[in-house]
C-alpha cells in the first residue's frame, strides 16, 4: 500500500504515488532549470505539462488503474528525455553528464499558499510545505494565537492576502522545494574538491565547468540556506522552551495536589481533590477536570518538543498519526472541560438570599461589636487580603468558610438590629433557597455586646455554591457603635464620615448621624 | 569573493577550451542533428498541420531525435520568432492540443533553409569524394 498525492498536471487532476510524485517534482524542476532564463520558459513548461498529462491519461487507460506510479513517471521521463535534453545550447555529451546529477539538485523554493491541503486559506499548509513541517502544529499555534491573543486572526488574514496561491504544478513544486541541509552542502564541496583534482584531464575540465556553475547555483541559493539555518535555530529555541514548559508542568502536577501552596505562615492549604469534589460535585468529575487540564497544557508542549526535534534532527516521524492522536486528545480534553464547566456553571444560575432579623434588647446607647476567637483559620490576617482558598476548610461533614461581611447602616427606628443575610446559588430557586437556609452561622448577644463568629459553614452535600454571610447592623440615629480591635476581620466596607478604611476604624466609637458614622 | 572570481576565471577558461579543443564523435553527431532539426520540423509542418505528438512520431521513425523534450522548447522559440503559428484543438484523450503550422514567413524561411541544405549536401559530397580520390 502506498500513499498517494493529488496533483494538478497541465490542468488535469491525477492521483500520484508519493514517491512517484517526488520524482516527477524533481524532474520538472530540473527541466525548468535546464531551460534556463528564457522568457518563454513558462509556456514551454506548460506544453510539457500538457504532454505529461496526456501520457498519464494514456497510461491509466491502457493499464486500467487510477494511480500514477513510479514506473509511469520513469516512462514519461524516458519519452520526454533527461532534463538536459531540453537545453538548446549545450552539446550532447555535456548534457549526458549533467543529466546524471539532476535528481540530486535542489529546486527553487518559494512561499505559496497550499490550497490543495488547506483548512481555511492554505496559509499554514503552504508555510509547512515550504519548511517540510506538518501543518497541524502551525494550525494549533494559530488557534492558540487566535484564542489566547486574538492576534492570530489578523496575522492569518494578512498572510492570506500577501502569500500567493500555488496554482500551477510548477508552483506547487517550488512551494515544496527540496530540503537543504548541511549534508547536501558538504556534498557540493566534496564534489568540487574531486573536480579540482581531475582538473588536468580533458574530461575533468568539462566536469570543472559543471561544478563551477553548480557552485554559483549554491551561492545564489545561500539565501535559501539561511532559511534552513533559521529553521534549525528555531528548532533549538523550541526545544529549550518545550523542555522548560515540561519541567514546569511536572513540578506543577506534583505540587498541585495542594491547590494553594502553603501560605507564608503555613496555616491553610486546600487539597485539590477535596475542593474539586466540593466544586464539581463528584470525584469522577474532579479527576476528569484534573486530567483534562494537564492534557491541555501537555499537548502544546509535546507539539513544541516534537516540532523542535523534527526541525533539529529531521527525523521522519509519522507526523500525521501523531498529530491526529494529539489533536484527538486535545479536543477530548477541551470537550470534557466545556461539558463539566457548563454543568457546574448551571448550578450557579439562581441566587437566593435568606434574611433573619434580630432586635437587640438593650438600654445602652452604645452597641459593642466584637469577633470571637478564630478557631478555624488564624488570628493572623491581613485585612481581607486572604484568598478564597485560604479561607476554606473541609471538615468531616461540612465546609467551613472564612469571614462573613459585616456592614453598619442607620436603623429605620430606635432599635439596634442585626440582619443576617444567608446567600447561596443553585440551578433553580428551590435549590438556592435550601442551600441558603443550610448555612450555619452563629452570633451571641449579651445585653449590648454582640459577638460574631468569623466563620460560617454549610453541609458538604451542598457543595461550594456561592455561600456567603452578609451581616447588616442597624444603628438608630444618634446612637453609637464600638468596633473592637478584633472585629477588623469581619467588618467590610463600612461607610463613615472620615472615609477611613475598615482597619483604621477599629478601636473607636462611632455615632450614627444622618446616615453616616462620625467618630466620637 | 575570492572564490567567486576564481570560478568566473574557470568558466572563461573552459568556454575557450570548448571552442578550440576537445571534439568527440558523439558530440559532432549531436551537433549535426541539432543543426538539421529545425529543417526537419519545418518540412513536416509544411506538409500538414500537426501537433507535437505527430511530429515526434515521424522524427523518431527517422531517428533524428529520440526524446520529446528537445521538441517543445524549439517549437516555442520558432513560434515566438514568427515562423510558426498554432491553434488549439480539443482532444478526447487529455488536455487540448496545439496544432502548429507555418506562417508565410515560415514558408520563406524553410525555402531558404532547404536551399542552403542542398548547397551543403553537394558541398560535402564534392569535398568527401575529392578526398577519397
Amino acid at each position: 500500500m502506498n500513499k498517494t498525492i493529488t496533483a494538478n498536471v497541465g490542468g488535469f487532476v491525477f492521483n500520484i504515488e508519493e514517491q512517484a510524485y517526488e520524482s516527477l517534482s524533481r524532474y520538472l524542476a530540473a527541466v525548468r532549470r535546464s531551460l534556463g532564463a528564457d522568457e518563454c520558459v513558462d509556456e514551454i513548461m506548460q506544453d510539457i505539462e500538457h504532454r505529461i498529462a496526456e501520457l498519464f491519461r494514456e497510461f491509466l487507460q491502457k493499464e486500467h488503474k487510477e494511480v500514477i506510479g513510479q514506473q509511469n513517471v520513469a516512462e514519461v521521463i524516458a519519452i520526454m528525455g533527461e532534463p538536459a535534453a531540453f537545453a538548446q545550447e549545450e552539446s550532447r555529451t555535456e548534457n549526458e553528464q549533467a543529466s546524471t546529477t539532476w535528481s540530486d539538485e535542489q529546486t527553487d523554493k518559494q512561499f505559496f499558499r497550499d490550497s490543495d491541503n488547506s483548512m481555511i486559506g492554505g496559509v499554514c499548509s503552504g508555510i509547512s510545505a515550504y519548511f517540510g513541517w506538518d501543518p497541524l502544529f502551525l494550525r494549533i499555534l494559530f488557534v492558540i494565537l487566535m484564542i489566547g491573543f486574538g492576534s492570530g486572526l489578523l496575522l492569518y488574514v494578512i498572510l492570506w492576502i500577501i502569500i500567493p496561491e500555488a496554482k500551477t504544478t510548477s508552483e506547487k513544486l517550488r512551494m515544496r522545494g527540496k530540503k537543504v541541509d548541511v549534508e547536501t552542502i558538504k556534498q557540493r564541496f566534496n564534489d568540487f574538491k574531486k573536480d579540482v583534482e581531475h582538473l588536468s584531464t580533458p574530461e575533468g575540465k568539462r566536469k570543472m565547468r559543471r561544478a563551477s556553475s553548480r557552485m554559483a547555483d549554491a551561492m545564489s541559493e545561500s539565501a535559501k540556506n539561511f532559511y534552513d539555518i533559521f529553521g534549525r535555530a528555531l528548532g533549538g529555541v523550541l526545544l529549550i522552551l518545550g523542555l522548560l514548559f515540561l519541567i514546569w508542568l511536572i513540578k506543577a502536577t506534583i505540587s498541585s495536589s495542594f491547590m494553594i501552596s502553603l501560605s507564608e505562615q503555613g496555616i491553610t492549604a486546600v487539597n485539590f481533590e477535596e475542593f474539586g469534589n466540593a466544586f464539581f460535585g463528584t470525584s469522577t468529575r474532579t479527576n476528569l477536570v484534573y486530567f483534562a487540564v494537564i492534557g491541555l497544557i501537555l499537548m502544546p508542549i509535546l507539539g513544541l518538543l516534537f516540532a523542535a526535534v523534527r526541525l533539529l534532527f529531521r527525523i521522519p516521524f509519522k507526523t500525521k498519526a501523531i498529530g491526529a492522536v494529539m489533536g484527538l486528545i486535545t479536543s477530548a480534553c477541551f470537550i470534557t472541560l466545556t461539558v463539566i464547566g457548563i454543568q457546574t456553571g448551571t448550578d450557579f444560575a439562581k441566587e437566593n438570599s435568606q434574611v433573619t432579623t434580630t432586635i437587640i434588647q438593650t438600654n445602652s446607647d452604645t452597641l459593642y461589636l466584637d469577633s470571637s476567637s478564630d478557631i478555624y483559620f488564624s488570628d493572623h490576617f491581613k485585612h481581607h487580603d486572604d484568598t478564597f482558598f485560604e479561607l476554606l476548610k473541609f471538615e468531616e461533614k461540612e465546609i467551613v468558610y472564612g469571614y462573613p461581611l459585616v456592614d453598619v447602616e442607620q436603623s429605620p427606628d430606635s432599635n439596634f438590629r442585626v440582619n443576617i443575610n444567608r446567600e447561596a446559588r443553585g440551578s433553580n430557586q428551590t435549590e438556592a433557597i435550601s442551600r441558603a437556609k443550610n448555612i450555619d452561622y452563629q452570633f451571641a448577644v449579651q445585653d449590648s455586646l454582640v459577638t460574631f463568629n468569623p466563620w460560617f459553614s454549610s453541609p458538604r452535600a451542598d457543595l461550594i455554591r456561592g455561600q456567603q454571610i452578609k451581616v447588616n447592623i442597624q444603628i438608630p440615629n444618634g446612637k453609637t457603635i464600638h468596633l473592637s480591635q478584633r472585629s477588623d476581620r469581619i467588618i467590610y466596607d463600612i461607610q463613615n464620615e472620615e472615609d477611613l478604611s475598615d482597619e483604621d476604624m477599629v478601636g473607636f466609637y462611632w455615632t450614627m448621624k444622618e446616615k453616616n458614622l462620625h467618630r466620637k | 569573493m575570492y572564490c567567486k572570481i576564481l570560478f568566473y576565471v574557470h568558466i572563461f577558461a573552459m568556454s575557450r577550451n570548448n571552442i578550440t579543443g576537445i571534439m568527440d564523435i558523439e558530440n559532432a553527431k549531436a551537433q549535426m542533428k541539432k543543426g538539421v532539426l529545425e529543417l526537419c520540423i519545418l518540412s513536416i509542418l509544411n506538409r500538414q498541420e500537426s501537433y507535437p505528438g505527430d511530429i515526434i512520431e515521424e522524427m523518431k521513425a527517422s531517428k533524428i531525435i529520440l526524446v520529446e523534450g528537445t521538441l517543445y522548447p524549439l517549437l516555442t522559440r520558432l513560434k515566438n520568432a514568427g515562423i510558426l503559428t498554432y491553434r488549439w484543438e480539443e482532444s478526447t484523450s487529455g488536455p487540448p492540443r496545439k496544432y502548429y503550422k507555418l506562417t508565410p514567413e515560415g514558408e520563406e524561411f524553410l525555402q531558404e533553409l532547404l536551399g542552403a541544405w542542398q548547397e551543403l549536401v553537394s558541398a560535402v559530397k564534392t569535398v568527401s569524394v575529392k578526398k577519397l580520390n
